[in-house]
């Protein structure tokens, strides 16, 4: 099968007669890593599954507009990030949940989760991260699990490069926090 | 800031091993859930596509709109109106034409046209303007008198 790159991907999309075997080919590259960018926000599998194929259908609808400022992969790990952002967001509103609860239910959530195989440890990890402020924890998970260069990660959170790795570092130390008072 | 000596350091393990699981062949389904959900949106879009338009937009389709159905509205109605407003017209038509192009005609010959209408007999002797009092109270214009002589 013929590798294309992000930028023969985008003009397979942008001609009407291969724009579906174009998109196919651009899901099949980055539904992987896109779900689990989703799924270490929102942890639980179903919502992060609503939240992939929504982030999809917007890459679908807004593809044809794309003007190239950034790289196709940090375009749509933009929109991921936001459709996470609008979720964690809806569930306070519609809830009424104060931010703290918020993190409280995605901690009840990992304890619940079918889904979810890790032992004490990560489960510990995955909580310590869940009290981190929503913002800081995305910076977090770019940074230690996908291992997002810094200059990517300010295109696709639109913040300097500075205020990342002051959050990263204040992410680190949170952690470590909780890590020593459990 | 170092990012080396710290407590994650120590998780390195962590990292390698993924603690979230994806149902079987979760991966592999993805795609046709994703074609459908397209499928169903570009057929939802319709009316929708309009009401997603700022408000500029959606206050000019509704101008549009309402002159559109002003003209359409006009167009059936005109000619209940023009009926009326041509009412007094119809009168001097009338009474031109039998002056002028039916003066050989006489009244009775006139109404004997319209002979199934019971009134008729009954103003066959009568003068011009009692045929035109008939006329106008029967709705009878002069194509009609035309296509009947």
């Amino acid at each position: 099968m013929t590798e294309y790159n992000d930028k023969e991907l985008f003009d397979l999309f942008l001609n009407t007669e291969t724009r579906h075997y174009g998109f196919n080919l651009l899901v099949n590259k980055y539904k992987e890593r896109l779900y689990w960018h989703i799924r270490r926000m929102v942890i639980n599998h179903d919502d992060a599954d609503d939240l992939l194929q929504n982030t999809f259908l917007k890459i679908w609808q807004g593809l044809e507009r794309f003007r190239g400022e950034s790289s196709l992969y940090t375009w749509f790990y933009r929109i991921a990030t936001n459709e996470c952002i609008s979720f964690l967001n809806k569930q306070r509103t519609r809830f009424f949940l104060p931010l703290a609860d918020v993190e409280k239910k995605l901690e009840h959530s990992l304890e619940t989760d079918p889904w979810f195989d890790g032992n004490e440890l990560q489960k510990k990890l995955q909580k310590a991260m869940l009290n981190l402020p929503e913002k800081q924890r995305l910076v977090f998970n770019l940074r230690y699990f996908e291992e997002m260069p810094y200059e990517e990660m300010s295109k696709v959170l639109q913040t300097s490069e500075g205020a990342l790795k002051a959050s990263y570092h204040h992410a680190v130390k949170k952690i470590e926090k909780y890590f020593e008072s459990d | 800031m170092d990012e080396k000596n710290n407590i994650l350091s120590k998780f390195e393990s962590l990292k390698k091993n993924n603690p979230y699981k994806v149902p079987e062949d979760y991966f592999n389904t993805l795609l046709p859930r994703i074609q459908e959900k397209i499928e169903a949106d570009k057929k939802r879009t319709g009316i929708a596509w309009v009401f997603s338009f700022n408000p500029v937009v959606k206050l000019s389709f509704l101008v549009v709109g309402i002159v559109f159905i002003a003209v359409i509205s006009f167009k059936i109605l005109k000619p209940f109106w023009s009926s009326n407003h041509n009412s007094n017209s119809s009168i001097d038509e009338i009474v031109l034409y039998l002056d002028n192009q039916v003066y050989s005609i006489d009244d009775f010959t006139l109404l004997s046209v319209f002979e199934t209408n019971k009134d008729a007999s009954n103003i066959k002797s009568s003068n011009q303007n009692d045929t035109i009092n008939y006329l106008l109270n029967n709705d009878i214009g002069i194509e009609d008198i035309i296509s009947e002589l």
